[in-house]
This record gives C-alpha cells, structure tokens and sequence, in this order.
C-alpha cells in the first residue's frame, strides 16, 4: 500500500523536470570562475535527469500496476487516488472543497496583507477562518483579535519585527 | 461547515478593527513623529549589521522615536539596497548603504540601484583591504609576493569572500595595477572572511584578501601578518603595515559603509538626519564603539560623500570590466 | 536574575517559527551592553543554547521547526506527540539538550584545542564528503520507498540551486526576480511544508473543530524520561560529540549536526525501522547533537578568533566591545576563558526551568480548540516567514511550499530528504566546485586526501556494509523458522 506508484506524481516530477531543464538552458554554461569550475549548469541539469528519471520509472511502475489490478483493488481510471485519499487521515473522508476553500482564503490574506496592512488583513482573515470552521461569531472575533494582539505585541514589541503597514500606514 | 453569516462579521470586523486598532494611523506633528527603520542590505551577526545596530540606537536617542534595524538581505546586497532606494521617500525608511552599491549594478544583477538613487547623508566608515598571510610564508613584502605571483612555478591561492564579492575585486584591482593579468592567482571562492582566514591557517590557500577588522583578531596573535594594505596612508592600529601605494603599487581598495535615504526625500528632513548623524559621528561613544569593533572611521559629508561614491564608481567599473565580471 | 530572564526570552524567540538563534542574540547584545561584561555573556550564551532547545517545543507539537537545527524534530518528536506523548518527547529533549550542552561545553573545555587543529584539516573537498555522508544518510532516514526519497533529495538539491550562484557569480531559475538572487529561504520553505501543509492536511480531513488540537498528552513523567535517556546513554554521548565535532567546522552549523547524529543513529539503531515512527532514538539523537553544535562553535571562536558561525560572529563582537580579544591569547590568558566556561556549564543546568516553562506554556495552548490553534498556526506561519527577511515575498513561498508540501505528503513522497538536499545541496555544489577550482581541476585530491579517504571509507560502510549485514542478519532470521 504504502509504496503503490502514482500517475499524478510521477506527470508532477517529469513536469517539473522538464520545466527546470529547459529553464537551465539560461544559465550561462560557464562562470565568472575559469575552466576547472564545471560550471553553474552543470548541477541543476544532474538533478533535471534524476528527477526525469525517477518520475520514468514511477510512471512505468503506475502504468504496469494499473495493468496488473491487485486483488480487491478496483482497475478504473482513480485507483491510486482512491487509495491515497483514503490513507490521507483516519477519517476517510477528505473534503478538496474545504482545502480550496482554505487555499483561496489564504491567498487572499496575503495579498492583502501588502495593502490593508498586517492588522487588518490578519483580523479578518483570523475571523473568517476562525467562524468558517465552526465559531461562533462573537468568539471567532475575539479570538481573532487576541491572535492579532499576541503577533503584535511578541513581533513588534519584542522582536522589533516590522510587520506591513498597508497603504493606510496603520501601526503595522 | 460554513456559516451564514459571514459577511456580517466581515464587515462587523472591519468596523472593530479600524475604530479599536487604527488608532495610530492619524498622528500629526513635525518629523519625525513615528517609529523609523532603517534598512541593513547584509545578514545579522555581520560587521554592517553591527555597526547599523549602533546607529539605530543612537539615532532613537537622538530623534525620540523608535529606530528599529531591519536586515533585507539577498542578491550580494541588491535586494536590501533596492528596498531602501525605492521607499518611500518621507524620511522613515533609511539606509545603511555599502561598498557593493557601486558594483553590482555592472554585474549582472537585475534593476540594481546606484548611488544615483540615493540622497547620501554621511559616510560612516572606511576599511581598506589588506592581503593577509601566515606568519611562516615565504614572501615578507608585497613585492615579493607579486615577483612570487608573476615568477612563481605554480599559481598562487588567493580567498576572502565570494567570486565577484569586494575583496576579489580589490585583489583583481591590485593585479592589474601591478600589470599583471587578473587570472595570475586562483581565487577560491568562499562565503567570507571567517571562514578564508580559516582556510588560510590550515594551509589551503596562500593569502587572504579582506578588510583589516575582519582580521585584527588573528593580526594581533602571532599566527598571521598583513603584507600590506590597501589604503591612502598607514593605518593607526597597525603601524607597521606598508601601504601598497609605499610598495610602488598605485592602488587604493576601500570597504565603505554609509547612511541614505532616497533620493526624492524632502530637502528640510534630509538636512535635519545628516546634522544629527553627523552629531552622532562626532559623539565619543561612536569613537570609541567602532575603535572596540577595529572599525575605521571615515566621516564625509553628504556631497564629499556622493563625490567619493561617484569617483568609486568609475574607480571599480575597468576593474569589474577587466576581470571579466561586466554583465548587461 | 537577567540571566534567567534573558534564557526565557530565548525560548520565546526560538519557539517562535521565523526567528532563529541569531535574531534572539542579535536582539540581546544590545541589552547586554548595560550589563557588567560577565552578566552580559551569561543573558548571551544563556539566549543561544535555550532558543536552539525552544525550536523543539513547536517542530514537536505543531510540526512547525522554530529554527533550523529543530526540523529532524518533526520527524520522530511530532510523531510521539500525535500518539498523545508529546509532553514526554520534549521532556527527554530538554534533558538532552542539556546533556548535549555539557558534552559540548565539556569537549570545549579539555580538548579545544587538538580538536580546532583538526578542524582546520577541513578544506572543501573535506567538506564535500561530509555533505554527500549527510545526504546519503537522507536515503536511511527516509521511510517508504526509495526511489521518491532519491526523487525529494533531488528536488531539495534543485530548489537549492535557485538564485545567486556564489561560486560563479550568475543568476539561477531567478526569472529576473532579485527577491530570488538570494534563493529560497531555508525557512519560509519549511515552515511552509511542515507548517502550513499540515494545516491543509487537518481542515481536508474534516477533523472535528472544536475538539482540543491534540488528544490528551501523556504527563510527561520525568522518570520514564530518564530511564529512556539512560537506556540510550551511548546514544546521547555519540550524538553530542558528533554534534561539537560538526560544529567547530565553520562550514557546518547545528542544522547539519542534528541530521548527521539522526542518520548515526539510524545507522546505528539496533531497530532501524522504528525510526521516524515516533522513537526515542529519533528525538534523542538530533536534540544532543544540536545543543553540542553550538558549544562546538565556540571552538574556532576561543581558539582562533573566527566565528564559527553567526550567533558566534556576533558574540565576539560583544566582546570585543567588553575589552576582551577573543583568539589565542585569551585562550592563554585563562581566567576569562574560565568564566565563560563556568557560563556555558551554568546555562545547562538552567536551560531546564526555562525550558519546562515553555513546555508548559505550549502544552496550555494546545487544549484550546483545533480550529483556533489551526488559525494561529497560519497566521504564526505568514508572520514567521515574513519576520525572517521582512519580505512579503517570502510569504508567497511558504504558501507554494504549503501546497507542495501537502501534494507529496499525498503521494508518500517524504520529506526530510527535500530539507536534507536543501541544506547540503547548496553545500555540497559550492565545496566541489570550490576544491576544484583550487585544485585547477584534478580529481584526485579528492580521494587521496586523508581525511576525504576516511569519509569516503565511512560512505561506504554505511551505504554498503551495514545494510548488507542487516539483510545478512534478516534473512537468516526468516530462514531459521523456515527451517524448522
């Protein structure tokens, strides 16, 4: 179980591989250091290779698995997702609703961390996640302001650490 | 799992958090009337990020407002002196800025400021290069060391920071004014100073090219000594270190640090930091911190400043061109 | 007292992911300043060793490493806590950071100086090797498949080659962006895999909110902590030396030494297996091996003068500003050296009140509901990774590698080798061509070389003889019952 080869993993690898392969073709061969240097191409490009290589032999590996079902694994087109997703946690069920949802949110957070500032954006983004995930409203707000107090008083008070300010300049 | 009323408590949030929080956001007065940071481009624990701690410091006690180091690190000192030279310009944000402003925009580095960018305030600091070897090598002057360089049977190691970084170029710098080819030494390439000196004391390599400070620990024991230094004139902790210049070599290398803010900054708030930073340069407490740290002090003024950084500039572009590290 | 205070503020600085070892003693220097100079090195040197220990206490709970040197906590240490003894996984870690502590401030004290001679036969091919020995350690820690730990350690390699390359100068896969000439840093990423992938692992999971985030944590009885710790005695010895050996290298910092006694002790464990499922080995080797780096960095410090690492650069500076040369000479001068010895030996044994504060003070914020401590998290987790470089930039790299993060876990790609070839890509690459740009290109140095020889001889008992052994030893145990 724990081994079984994945399509989705072994499409990422080559993916990648192939991404930082063509990539690599913009890093000089040759450096500022002279011919005994073998240059800054030369790693990046070993790695590409074994990344491809590696993501080969998973997707053989997938696609001969996928020939060959096992015993009482279904041989349609989502066996080695069904497993994985059943493997994820303890409880079965896994919702990519709520991780898109999350994902989403977060996005958001960040980039309106650079334009309403750290204390606002994180205020809201704590509530809304805070009340998403069963609060209620009034203790998801002020958990949410306690969370932002703590950062602000451990970050900027103590740390010296200067979070975004945000277009309106707000203290941090 | 989701709850209806989301959008209420968004909105009830908002409320809460400008009316509760916000407070701060409307603060009058003259400057400067909110904390200030000024902007280290090097990594904490290094000699720019020291000597920017102590400027801060002082600089609170001086205007009243917190100054608080924030260390933007990256790209040999790009990403730290862009942040500083595109913020905005209102006198909040300062910069210590360093030697590498005045090479890195030829080499390679995408939207690299210069020193164009800057409104300069003061230059803080001076420390020349100096080659270090051990005490038992073979060359006791710089001219034999450079006979030994050109003569030699084998090419000679050389290290102290990165391929490109300031002490490589001021070694290629000091080659070329001796006419001989830059490419005459190996130079190893290493993250520094700490860890060459380390390299030169187990016999890996020949010599050290990097600031006096840097070293003055090992100089003082007896397991290293400078050839010779790359500076104007001698130097008061070390007397009896040549300059290179004595040694028949004309050439000057100097490690800088200052302080700037950018360029569009109002006139009357640039005019009122350079009087309290020169005040502060003045003060016995800077004397004596950067004597403790081995730090050489050089005070220029804002326009001898941005004089100096522009003759630096032309100064390091033929040796960055020669060496072969010019880059569109 | 401000010792005391000082070492609290450390587990505070440290146990917060973003802020390392160093920010909390660049952050205490100047403080130190107001203090007479022995006081002033006590809050200092109390500060370094506690934040290194605090970067446990969250990498245990919350998988979320407070340092660097605290990843290989995440392995076995966050496994104890899920299986409800967490409190007893950071028990043991305290008193062996405290014992790795004193090895190293013990090793500091009588053979400093041999030991720094040695260290400074390491040049760059030395160096090279040392990382290979690391990162072929990588494929033993790594559990589940091989060829995906091949496949992470490549990817960890890959993603280490991002930005300026200090060898040559040139810009790598930066696609013209200068927040990526320095590369990724090390800790966004991992605050990003670790953290924030387990953030999107628990919500996917539909776990139930408004349940405290970790089941019950066994009190974490200080007995069985003991008689575990002395059961592994030889453990703890082995991994602290290693840990002040790695340590008094310049090159190599804590964050190495904790994955090279994690992979000694995979190597050496009599159960391999158990290893990253939340064993005792697996917390007790890299927690001993870290807290004795940083007293091991202090070797080239006293003895030459040369920092041995950034806590240590900037603790010569306070120093220097106390009047006192570190170098040779202090080292002859004695009495100085003495105290700061009586310092470092103290802090040991105060590193426990501090530390089981913050323990404490963890194990309370982990009864509060799931869904709160999962908001915190995310948020300490934005703030951490922008705190680290005060970039926003950074902040979008901990999300991708959230998202990364959370689609290998999937796939049962681990992740140690990715953080492994992280850490030792960068230095591997840069040694090997450093060493060959001094040797003018010849290779042979780097295996005639003595130390380099007797790495290379290590490489091989470790990749070759011990797994053959053990796959000797295991077959004749499956043959035997056959057998009969």
């Amino acid at each position: 179980m724990e081994n079984r080869p994945s399509l989705a993993f072994a499409g990422a690898m080559l993916l990648v591989a192939a991404t930082f392969a063509f990539y690599a073709r913009e890093i000089p061969r040759a450096g500022l250091a002279g011919a005994a240097d073998p240059g800054p191409r030369a790693l990046p490009l070993a790695m590409t290779a074994v990344i491809g290589a590696g993501g080969l032999i998973e997707l053989v590996r997938a696609v001969v698995a996928r020939r060959r079902p096992q015993r009482g694994t279904p041989a349609n087109q989502d066996a080695g997702e069904e497993d994985d997703r059943q493997a994820t946690g303890p409880d079965a069920r896994v919702s990519y609703m709520n991780f898109g949802i999350l994902v989403a949110a977060t996005l958001g957070y960040l980039l309106a961390l650079s334009w309403l500032g750290f204390l606002l954006s994180t205020f809201v983004f704590a509530a809304a996640v805070l009340s998403w995930l069963g609060a209620r409203w009034w203790s998801a707000m002020l958990s949410s302001l306690a969370i932002v107090m703590v950062v602000r008083v451990l970050f900027g008070g103590l740390f010296h650490v200067q979070l975004p300010r945000g277009i309106w300049g707000l203290d941090f | 799992m989701f709850q209806q009323g989301l959008w209420k408590q968004f909105a009830a949030g908002l409320v809460v958090a400008v009316t509760a929080l916000g407070g701060g956001c409307g603060q009058q007065g003259p400057y400067p009337n909110r904390a200030i940071t000024l902007i280290c481009p090097w990594a904490v624990g290094g000699g720019t990020d020291r000597v920017s701690r102590f400027w801060a410091d002082a600089l609170q006690q001086e205007l009243g407002q917190p100054v608080t180091v924030v260390n933007r690190t990256g790209g040999s000192g790009a990403v730290g002196h862009s942040a500083g030279a595109h913020a905005r310009p209102d006198g909040y944000t300062l910069t210590t800025i360093t030697f590498e402003l005045c090479t890195m925009h030829r080499m390679g580095i995408p939207a690299a400021p210069t020193f164009d960018d800057y409104r300069c305030l003061l230059q803080i600091n001076a420390d020349p290069a100096a080659l270090i070897v051990r005490d038992d090598a073979p060359w006791k002057t710089l001219d034999e060391f450079l006979a030994a360089v050109r003569d030699g049977p084998t090419k000679l190691k050389m290290s102290g920071t990165a391929t490109g970084g300031a002490w490589d170029l001021a070694r290629a710098g000091l080659l070329q004014a001796a006419d001989l080819p830059t490419d005459s030494v190996i130079w190893v390439p290493t993250e520094g100073a700490a860890p060459s000196l380390h390299e030169l004391l187990g016999g890996h390599i020949d010599v050290v090219c990097c600031s006096i400070p840097e070293a003055a620990q090992n100089l003082e024991g007896d397991a290293l000594r400078a050839l010779a230094v790359m500076s104007d004139e001698r130097l008061e902790e070390f007397p009896d270190v040549p300059t290179a210049r004595e040694a028949g070599v004309d050439w000057v290398a100097v490690g800088w640090r200052g302080l700037a803010v950018p360029k569009e900054t109002p006139e009357e708030i640039a005019a009122l930091l350079e009087k309290t930073c020169r005040s502060i340069a003045e003060s016995d407490e800077y004397r004596n911190f950067m004597r403790k740290q081995r730090f050489g002090v050089k005070i220029r003024t804002s326009d001898d400043f941005t004089a100096f950084l522009r003759e630096q500039d032309a100064q390091w572009q033929s040796v960055v061109q020669s060496a072969g590290y010019a880059r569109e | 007292m401000p010792w005391l205070l000082g070492m609290i503020f450390g587990v505070f600085v440290g146990a917060t992911p973003g802020l390392t070892a160093t920010m909390a003693v660049a952050l205490i220097v100047p403080i130190s300043f107001y203090l007479e100079p022995n006081a002033g090195l006590a809050l200092i040197i109390g500060v370094s060793f506690t934040a290194i220990f605090a970067g446990d206490i969250p990498a245990t709970y919350l998988r979320i490493p407070g340092t660097p040197a605290s990843a290989a906590a995440t392995l076995d240490g966050n496994e104890m806590a899920k299986q409800g003894r967490g409190g007893l996984a950071l028990v043991i870690d305290l008193i062996c950071s405290c014992l790795g502590g004193l090895i190293g401030v013990g090793i500091l004290m009588l053979i400093a100086r041999p030991l720094a001679r040695l260290a400074l036969h390491f040049s760059d091919f030395e160096y090279f090797w040392l990382g290979v020995l690391g990162l072929s350690l990588s494929a033993l820690v790594s559990r589940g498949s091989t060829l995906r730990g091949l496949i992470a350690a490549a990817l960890g390699i890959l993603i280490s080659t991002v930005g300026m390359d200090v060898v040559s100068g040139v810009p790598r896969y930066t696609w013209g962006s200068f927040e990526l000439l320095e590369g990724l840093n090390f800790i966004p990423v991992m605050i990003g895999l670790f953290g924030f992938a387990e953030v999107l692992r628990n919500v996917t999971a539909s776990r139930e909110m408004a349940a405290p985030a970790n089941q019950a944590q066994q009190a974490g009885t200080t007995r069985t902590a003991i008689r575990q710790i002395w059961k592994h005695k030889w453990l703890v010895l082995r991994s602290a030396v290693l840990g002040t050996g790695i340590g008094a290298l310049p090159g190599a910092g804590a964050d190495i030494a904790a994955w090279g006694a994690y992979g000694l002790a995979k190597v050496t464990s009599r159960a391999p297996d158990k290893l990253g499922t939340g064993s005792y080995e697996g917390v007790i080797a890299p927690t001993s091996a870290n807290n004795g780096a940083v007293a091991g960095a202090w070797i080239p410090a006293l003895v030459f003068g040369i920092p041995g690492d950034a806590v240590t650069a900037i603790v010569l500076g306070a120093m220097m500003m106390y009047n006192i040369t570190p170098g040779p000479r202090l080292f002859e001068a004695g009495t100085q050296v003495q105290a700061i010895f009586l310092i470092a030996l103290i802090t040991q044994f105060l590193l426990l009140p501090a530390g089981l504060l913050g323990i404490r003070a963890f194990d309370w914020i982990l009864r509060l509901p799931r869904r709160l401590v999962l908001t915190a998290v995310m948020v300490f987790s934005v703030v951490g990774s922008f705190a680290i470089r005060n970039s926003v930039f950074d902040v979008y790299v901990m999300f991708a590698f959230g998202l990364i993060g959370f689609f290998l876990e999937a796939k049962k790609v681990p992740l140690a080798p990715v953080i492994l070839g992280l850490i030792l890509g960068d230095l591997i690459e840069k040694k090997l061509r450093a060493g060959l740009i001094s040797s003018s290109g010849d290779l042979t140095p780097l295996f005639t070389r003595p130390i380099c020889a007797a790495l290379v001889g290590l490489l091989v008992v470790a990749l070759v003889i011990v797994p053959a052994v053990r796959w000797l030893r295991t077959r004749q145990r499956v043959a035997t019952p056959s057998d009969g």
